[in-house]
C-alpha cells in the first residue's frame, strides 16, 4: 500500500490554488515539489499536513483517511517544516525536545531526552546544542529545526522551501542530511524546492505543479527542455552529467 | 551535555524569586506610618501584639500585599499569554489596550449603572471589566491577524485603542457625582489599598486556577511560541489554545483591573524579564513569570508608599516608570 494517497485534492481561497491534485508517495521516497511562485507547492504541503482543508478530495495516510486522524496522532506520523520559522530563545536542546510533543504525556521521559540526544549527535549540533536558537546562523538554525522535525519520528517529513535563505554550501548541506537521514529511516519526504539541480541531486522523484495543477509526476525522466520550458517559462539545456541530469540556463 | 546544570540554574532562579517574594512581603507588611519593627509585625501577623498593631497588619497591610501577590500574578499570566499567542514581545494588557477596556468597563459598572439607580457588586463590576476585555482582545486578534499587520501595527493599534478607551473613561467620570469619581480615578492609576479579603479570594482563585490550567498546556505552549503552524504540526489544537489564551488573559486581566485599577507594564515586565534569564521553556518560564509579576507589584508598592512617605503613590505610576524604558529597549532591540 502506498504511504500517502492523493485523491482529486481542490483547494480555493478566491480562486482555486489547487486543481484536481492527486498523487500516490510510497515508502522512503523523496519527492522535489518544483514550480514558480504561487504555482500552489506551500498550498499543497498545507493541506498534506492539514494546516488547510481542501474544498474537496482527500488525502489518506496508509489508506486512513486524515481527517479522521487526532492531533497527536497525525503529528507522529507527518512532520512539517514551515517557509518561516521562528527562532525563540530556547537553548538548540529546548527546541529540539519541543519536537518530541506527540509523543510527551505530562511530562518528558528519559525516552524523549534519549531522542534528543541522538538527534544532537547524529545532525552534528553538538557545538551549538547548549546555545539558544535565536543566536544561531541561518544554516544552523535550519539543521535545529530540521532536527525538531525529525524527533516527531514521522513516516512522512514536509519541507517548505528549506535552503530559501541559505548559502550554497548550507543549502547541498541540508538537502543531503535530509537525504541520508530520511534513506536512513524510510522517511518519505516531500520538499518544496526552487533549484532544480539541487532537487535532481537528491530527489527521487519530481512534481511539476503549474498554475495549481500537476504538470507531470514521475523520476528524473519529468525533467525535459519541455517540461521547464512550459513550467517555469525558461529556456534550458538539460545534460546528463554522471548518472545525473543537470539543467544549465541559455 | 551541560542540559542539567541548565536546568538546574532555571530552578535555582525559580527558589530565588521565592525568597525575594518572602523578603519583599515581610518588608511590605512593615513599612508604614505606624512606626512598627519588622519584629513587631511577623509577631502580629501570628496573632500577637496590640490590638491597633493587629488592626494595621491584618486590616491594612496583609490585605495590600496578598492582593498585589494574586494581582501580579494574574496580570504577569496575562502578558505571558499574550506575548505567546500574539508572538510579540512588545504585547500585554496595558500596551494593547485591554487594561484601559477592563478599566473602561469598570466605570460603566460603577458610574453608569449608578446613573439609572444601579448599585453595582464587586462581582458585576468584575463581569463588566472582563467582558470588555475580552472585546478588547477580540479587537487586537482580528487586527493582528490582518494580512499586513506587523508586529509594530498591532501595538500602534494598542495605542489607540487605549486613546480612545481612556477617552470614553474620561467622558463618563465627567458625569459622575464626587464619590464616584474618586473611585474610578483610582482605577486610572491602580491601587492595592482599596483590595478586601472578598475580592482577594476572587482573584486569588482566578489567578491560581489560569495558572494551573496553563501549567497543564506547558508543552503545547512551548510548540505555539514556534508559530501557529509550527504548532498544528506538533499536534496541538491551535484554535483550541488560542481560544483559551484569549479567554483566560482576559478574565485574568478584568478580574485584577476590576478591583485595583490598570497596573501598567506588569504584564510586560514580568516575562520579558524572566524570559531572558531563563529562557522561554515554558515548564520554567511560567513558574517564574508568575513569581516576577508578584515580586515587581509588591516591590512597586512598597516603593509608592516609601518614596514619598507619608503620602501613598499610585502603583501604577510606578510600574510605568519601570516598565516605559523596557518597552523601549524592547522596541529597538526587536525587529
Amino acid at each position: 500500500m502506498d504511504l500517502i494517497h492523493v485523491d482529486r485534492l481542490n483547494f480555493k481561497y478566491n480562486r482555486y490554488i489547487l486543481k484536481n491534485i492527486s498523487f500516490d508517495l510510497t515508502h522512503g521516497c523523496f519527492v522535489s515539489l518544483l514550480g514558480i511562485n504561487g504555482a500552489g507547492k506551500s498550498t499543497l504541503l498545507k493541506n498534506l499536513v492539514r494546516i488547510l482543508r481542501p474544498e474537496s478530495g482527500a488525502v489518506y495516510i496508509n489508506g486512513e483517511d486524515i481527517r479522521g486522524i487526532g492531533h497527536k496522532e497525525m503529528a507522529k506520523r507527518i512532520a512539517y517544516v514551515s517557509q518561516h520559522n521562528i527562532p525563540i530563545k530556547n537553548t538548540v536542546y529546548d527546541t529540539i525536545l519541543i519536537g518530541r510533543l506527540p509523543h510527551i504525556g505530562r511530562d518528558a521521559t528519559h525516552s524523549d531526552y534519549g531522542h534528543v540526544e541522538y538527534l544532537i549527535r547524529k545532525l552534528g549540533l553538538e557545538a551549538f546544542a547548549m546555545r539558544d536558537a535565536n543566536t544561531l546562523s541561518g544554516g544552523e538554525f535550519q539543521k535545529v529545526i530540521l532536527a525538531r522535525a525529525l524527533a516527531q519520528e514521522p513516516k512522512i517529513l514536509l519541507l517548505d522551501e528549506p535552503t530559501s535563505s541559505l548559502d550554497i554550501n548550507n543549502q547541498a548541506a541540508v538537502m543531503r542530511l535530509v537525504r541520508e537521514y530520511c534513506e536512513e529511516k524510510r522517511i518519505s519526504v516531500i520538499v518544496s524546492i526552487h533549484d532544480i539541480n539541487l532537487a535532481l541531486r537528491y530527489s527521487d522523484k519530481f512534481l511539476l505543479l503549474k498554475d495549481g495543477a500537476i504538470y507531470d509526476y514521475g523520476d528524473a525522466s519529468v525533467i525535459t527542455r519541455q517540461s521547464i520550458r512550459e513550467v517555469y517559462q525558461l529556456d534550458v539545456e538539460v545534460l546528463n552529467h554522471g548518472n545525473k541530469k543537470i539543467i544549465i540556463l541559455n | 551535555m551541560k542540559y542539567r546544570e541548565r536546568v538546574a540554574f532555571k530552578r535555582a532562579f525559580i527558589y530565588f524569586l521565592c525568597c525575594l517574594l518572602i523578603f519583599i512581603s515581610i518588608l511590605s507588611i512593615n513599612v508604614g506610618s505606624s512606626g512598627m519593627t519588622i519584629g513587631e509585625s511577623v509577631l502580629t501577623l501570628f496573632g500577637k501584639g496590640s490590638e491597633k498593631s493587629r488592626f494595621i497588619v491584618w486590616g491594612i497591610r496583609l490585605p495590600r500585599v496578598m492582593g498585589g501577590f494574586f494581582v501580579g500574578i494574574g496580570t504577569a499570566l496575562s502578558g505571558m499569554i499574550i506575548q505567546s499567542s500574539l508572538n510579540n514581545p512588545l504585547a500585554s494588557p496595558s500596551t494593547l489596550g485591554i487594561s484601559s477596556a477592563s478599566a473602561l468597563g469598570a466605570n460603566i459598572a460603577i458610574i453608569t449603572l449608578a446613573r439609572i439607580g444601579i448599585q453595582a457588586s464587586s462581582a458585576m463590576t468584575a463581569a463588566f471589566a472582563f467582558a470588555s476585555s475580552i472585546l478588547c482582545m477580540l479587537l487586537v486578534l482580528g487586527i493582528s491577524s490582518l494580512r499586513r499587520a506587523d508586529k509594530t501595527t498591532v501595538i500602534l493599534a494598542g495605542v489607540a485603542l487605549n486613546s480612545l478607551f481612556s477617552a470614553v473613561t474620561i467622558i463618563i467620570q465627567y458625569f459622575a457625582d464626587e464619590t464616584k469619581l474618586a473611585a474610578a480615578v483610582a482605577w486610572t492609576f491602580g491601587d492595592l489599598g482599596r483590595i478586601n479579603f472578598r475580592e482577594i479570594a476572587i482573584v486569588m482563585a482566578v489567578s491560581v486556577v489560569s495558572s494551573a490550567v496553563i501549567y497543564l498546556y506547558r508543552w503545547n505552549l512551548n510548540a505555539m511560541d514556534s508559530g501557529e503552524h509550527t504548532a498544528h504540526s506538533l499536534g496541538v489544537n491551535t484554535k483550541f489554545m488560542r481560544n483559551l489564551s484569549i479567554f483566560l488573559a482576559a478574565l485574568n486581566t478584568g478580574i485584577c483591573v476590576a478591583f485595583v485599577g490598570v497596573i501598567g507594564f506588569v504584564g510586560l515586565l514580568a516575562p520579558q524579564i524572566t524570559k531572558r534569564v531563563i529562557g522561554e521553556d515554558k515548564r520554567f518560564m511560567i513558574p517564574g513569570t508568575l513569581l516576577m509579576g508578584a515580586f515587581l507589584v509588591l516591590f512597586s508598592d512598597t516603593l509608592a508608599r516609601t518614596i514619598a512617605a507619608p503620602l501613598v503613590l499610585p502603583v501604577g505610576a510606578i510600574t510605568s516608570i519601570l516598565g516605559a524604558p523596557v518597552f523601549v529597549y524592547i522596541l529597538l532591540k526587536e525587529r
